[in-house]
């Protein structure tokens, strides 16, 4: 182990973060994976850990309040932008940037191709900047162009992104063990997150991204439908036929193991 | 480094290339729009005198009207529904725009043929007009709008650019056959095929085309 362990800390826990354990546990907290019959999950509940009882607010609300102020900041900056205020840009890229570049590294799993992409989306949106409509949503706008970016890119190269293997090669658990996190939590995440993952890569691409839109990148169902050119009722067909896939795979696995 | 963002190199890149490749800001653009906007429209109508303006050519007014009224609804309809985007840069799904590109020049054969036929003799066949310069100038009115919308949208659409092109194109189509409907009186089925109904399916192809090209970000 390094001498220096709180960045060692931090990069451990970044890795730990892309390495999808993160958000399994966070989906799962949300009752995502709950076996059918159990209490059902508020669909448009986003990421955060169940709300406590007597809590004045949710924590799932204030994520989604959250969400929606950063989409509302988008759109007003990027309407400044729009406008001949050259200084928005800045505030653009801070606010799309990382949510642009976690879809495009789940997609693409390269960092390095996943930055070009932002790159180039962004350029997009700055050449386009005096067609933007007033008052329009930037975020499905920049999303879509980056997904189109992507499979351009995908279609020109012929090569699809090397599925990785949930973060870097080594000693994982050596790793995660530095996090102070109990082994078997960490395994328990692991294997789930493998599972999940395997699903995922398993199910009709539409099917796919329209889950990761909504569940993980934190889209509503209606921009998702933007994003994809397809009807809100299909967005929510898919994620929900995503979410019954996922759950029947991580009750079988799970169960199966147990036994 | 955070990685769960880009890295810093990402951002300092972008704004130096941004800076070297200035684009124009929405007031300016929007002036540029609507000027090449009305130069199309401008040169549509002055192709539409051209070619003789409104003919009656013994047709009963209530034809006439009837006509260009109900095509003038299929076409607001169209246009409405394949060229407005309301307040989002990404359009309608594609299963709309597909839906109302088939079913828009359906509706308007069916209307013309619907009302043409309440009159006598107004289905009938007219020695020498098959239909080939209501396709010309169909497309000649259309062609102009066309190409100045979707260069006024260029780099817009990431969704569906071609279908977005192709509605752009039936919608435009449409919104011309309101005039041609002004100028040509026939009502022959056969020639509403060719003359009227063709060079929609013309203009959402080359709509479908250019919108690959041009509204492709």
């Amino acid at each position: 182990m390094p001498s220096t362990p709180m960045p060692e800390r931090a990069r451990l826990e970044e890795n730990h973060e892309e390495s999808g354990v993160t958000w399994v546990t966070e989906w799962a907290s949300v009752g995502m994976f709950e076996v059918e019959g159990s209490d059902k999950t508020d669909p448009e509940v986003r990421r955060g850990p169940p709300a406590e009882p007597d809590a004045p607010a949710s924590p799932t609300r204030e994520a989604r309040v959250e969400s929606q102020s950063s989409d509302a900041a988008a759109d007003r900056a990027m309407d400044r932008y729009a406008s001949g205020d050259a200084a928005a840009f800045s505030e653009l890229y801070d606010l799309l940037a990382p949510r642009l570049f976690a879809f495009l590294l789940r997609s693409t799993r390269s960092r390095c191709e996943a930055e070009d992409l932002v790159q180039q989306t962004m350029l997009k949106m700055h050449c386009a900047r005096g067609r933007f409509i007033r008052g329009a949503g930037v975020v499905p706008w920049a999303f879509s162009i980056a997904r189109r970016l992507m499979i351009d890119r995908a279609r020109r190269s012929k090569v699809r992104g090397t599925l990785g293997d949930f973060g870097d090669a080594g000693d994982v658990l050596a790793q995660l063990a530095a996090l102070d996190l109990a082994v078997d939590e960490v395994v328990h995440s692991r294997l789930v997150g493998k599972i999940i993952q395997q699903e995922l890569d398993q199910l009709a691409p539409r099917n796919r991204l329209a889950f990761e839109l909504v569940k993980q990148d934190g889209l509503t169902h209606a921009e998702a439908a933007k994003v994809l050119g397809t009807t809100v009722m299909a967005v929510k067909l898919r994620t929900h036929r995503t979410c019954a896939v996922l759950r029947a795979a991580l009750r079988k696995s799970l169960n199966g193991g147990d036994a | 480094m955070n990685r769960s963002m880009p890295s810093a190199d990402v951002k300092m890149s972008l704004l130096r290339e941004i800076e070297g490749a200035p684009s124009t800001p929405r007031p300016l653009e929007s002036k540029r729009t609507a000027r090449l906007v009305a130069g199309a429209l401008l040169l549509s109508i002055a192709a539409f005198v051209g070619y003789g303006g409104v003919r009656i050519a013994g047709r009963a007014p209530s034809l006439m009207i009837g006509t260009i009224a109900g095509t003038a609804i299929i076409a607001a309809v169209a246009v409405w529904a394949m060229i407005g985007r309301g307040r989002a840069m990404v359009g309608r799904a594609s299963s709309w725009l597909t839906a109302v590109a088939i079913a828009s020049p359906l509706a308007l054969l069916a209307w013309k043929i619907f009302w043409s036929a309440q009159y006598e003799h107004g289905l009938d066949r007219i020695e020498g007009r098959v239909g080939f310069r209501c396709l010309g100038f169909t497309l000649t009115l259309g062609a102009f709008p066309l190409v100045a919308l979707l260069f006024s949208r260029r780099g817009t659409d990431a969704v569906h650019p071609g279908r977005a092109g192709m509605g752009i194109g039936v919608a435009l189509g449409l919104a011309a056959t309101v005039l041609v409907d002004a100028w040509c009186p026939v009502a022959y089925v056969p020639h509403l095929l060719l003359g009227h109904i063709l060079p929609l399916v013309v203009l959402g192809a080359a709509g479908l085309w250019l919108g690959k090209k041009i509204l492709a970000p």
